[in-house]
């Protein structure tokens, strides 16, 4: 059993950990990478449409080229990289994980970043009745069976949830000439990018049905249909409203959960809001010199936003291990009206780092809204933003000047103004 | 006539109007747009609209078997579902480098298509 020792060990090559990685070997710490797969990049690799990057680059990159800056980076850095390498468990700080070419490996790292990102939400989480037959996956599953193993999984289509991946995933199908019959959202208003409804659905005229869902799964070895009905304001079905729908691949994009399997067993306090770590301005979690990174904190909606959060996880690594971090106890930091999930959940008034972010996801679309950070009465920072939508993520940014106004008081409160 | 447009350049996705001739269809104006590549995203929508094209080809001797490919530039819209198909009779073979013209002027548009990762 070989035993390895290093200044930051980082779990997860896709893109936080990659991020994260390139950020502490800048800052002169070595570094290992751990990857359960034989691929960097990540989900980045089969995300092959273009969108990515604008932020960052400037650019609309492909997931792909987005990921080979990163790669090209890292292959010329000192980041030692473990691939096809699986992390069991986290215990103490140690870190146990197997890989076939060399069984255990025992790592003993200064401070861990997690960056296992998310998972897809699936058919049992999301409660269809029906039979099991085969034919029914999230669009994470056909994005992987299409771009990276050249396969198509069906021929007629029904796609459940208006998520980005299931939006990118209709356009997809019906350029592989798989017919895409419609895109089926429980709720109101669609769930992804407006963009993406506009250059995924309408430019191939792929039907939108708003306020209904599939009840029921039919078929025995292989999917024969899906039943689909109309739901009222409280998602209730309305009774002569059902149709059946033939299909063979019912495709699910119903919603992220951060993957925090790992975070559970190395003892971090998991937010019952963000379903990621209880995370501190640092992306600290409750247990010393454990950090996380992207989506395994909070399901970002942009992979700038997830490489922006993975570097601020790695310099505050880098903090740590150089002693600098900080050592007050710190304030919570609360949601306000109309924030479902934010980030960060706690802050030290002895934080060193550079200007800080906030990051948050409203519960309901709102316009001329003001994204408001108030301790007490005294309004730390604040910004107007045209509409807030569920489906983007609300960034504000806090200069240092902004953060010297916070004092060790009070919680500090996320709300959207009317 | 007027027509309503979300503009595609960033995740923001301005609702553009765009105000057009009713006789001839041509561009008069446009309104919505946070900022100049609204107007002109109107502007090409109207009278060319045009879209990136990703797809995978065929690659042999990788340790994966498809390799991303993406459009240099934006193709006219009606020439995206040819493209694609057209990717489909490609094979490659390992190793390819990100940025490697893949295809040369893809179905007549005069667009080359590269390789979106190194492989």
């Amino acid at each position: 059993m070989r035993v390895l020792k290093t200044d930051i060990a980082i779990i997860g090559a896709g893109p936080a950990g990659l991020a994260a990685a390139l950020e502490a070997s800048r800052l002169g710490k070595s570094v290992t990478l751990i990857e359960r797969s034989d691929d960097l990049g990540g989900i980045l690799q089969q995300c092959i449409h273009d969108g990515f990057g604008l932020i960052r680059f400037k650019k609309q990159l492909s997931g792909p080229q987005y990921a080979e800056r990163f790669i090209e980076e890292l292959k010329v850095s000192d980041v030692s990289l473990l691939l096809d390498t699986t992390v069991l468990s986290i215990e103490d700080k140690v870190i146990f994980a197997v890989s076939p070419k060399e069984g255990v490996l025992t790592i003993h790292p200064g401070a861990i970043v997690l960056a296992m990102g998310c998972r897809e939400r699936t058919r049992s989480q999301v409660e269809i009745y029906g039979t099991r037959p085969s034919g029914v996956m999230t669009a994470g599953t056909v994005q992987r069976y299409i771009n990276l193993e050249g396969y198509l999984p069906g021929r007629r289509a029904v796609i459940l949830g208006s998520g980005d991946i299931g939006l990118i995933m209709a356009r997809r199908m019906h350029l592989e000439g798989i017919e895409v019959l419609g895109v089926y959202e429980v709720m109101p208003e669609v769930g992804g990018l407006a963009r993406n409804v506009y250059q995924c659905l309408i430019d191939y005229d792929i039907p939108l049905h708003l306020s209904t869902t599939v009840t029921e799964i039919f078929g025995r070895e292989r999917l024969e249909g899906v039943r689909v009905v109309k739901v009222d304001e409280d998602r209730r079905p309305i009774e002569g409203t059902e149709g059946i729908v033939a299909c063979d691949l019912l495709v699910l994009s119903v919603g992220l959960i951060p993957e925090n399997e790992l975070s559970r067993k190395a003892g971090v306090c998991i937010s019952p809001v963000t379903k990621g770590p209880v995370l501190d301005e640092s992306m600290m979690t409750t247990v010393p010199g454990i950090f996380a990174a992207g989506n395994v904190a909070i399901v970002f909606d942009l992979v700038d936003y997830v490489s922006d959060s993975a570097e601020a996880a790695a310099r505050g690594a880098v903090r740590y291990l150089d002693g600098q971090a900080p050592a007050t106890a710190p304030l919570d930091v609360i949601a306000g009206n109309n924030v479902a999930s934010f980030l960060p959940s706690r802050y030290h008034v002895d934080y060193v780092g550079e200007e800080l972010s906030f990051f948050l996801r409203v519960k309901k679309m709102q316009s001329n809204a003001r994204v408001v950070l108030k301790q007490g009465d005294t309004i730390i920072k604040s910004k107007k933003q045209q509409v807030v939508r569920p489906a983007e993520m609300v960034a504000l940014k806090l200069t240092q000047k902004d953060l010297a106004l916070i004092e060790a008081s009070s919680p500090l409160v996320l709300h959207i103004e009317a | 006539m007027e027509r309503r447009l979300i503009c595609i350049n960033c995740p923001r996705g301005c609702e553009l109007i765009v105000e057009t001739d009713d006789t001839s269809g041509a561009f008069i104006s446009v309104e919505g747009s946070a900022c100049i590549r609204g107007s002109s995203f109107a502007l090409a929508e109207i009278n060319r609209p045009e879209r990136m094209m990703t797809s995978v080809v065929s690659i042999k001797g990788a340790k994966n078997c498809m390799l991303p490919v993406i459009s240099r530039r934006p193709l006219p819209k009606a020439k995206i579902v040819e493209a694609v198909r057209a990717m489909r009779a490609i094979t490659v073979d390992a190793p390819v480098h990100e940025g490697d013209i893949i295809a040369r002027d893809i179905v007549g548009t005069g667009v080359d298509v590269i390789a979106a990762r190194s492989l």
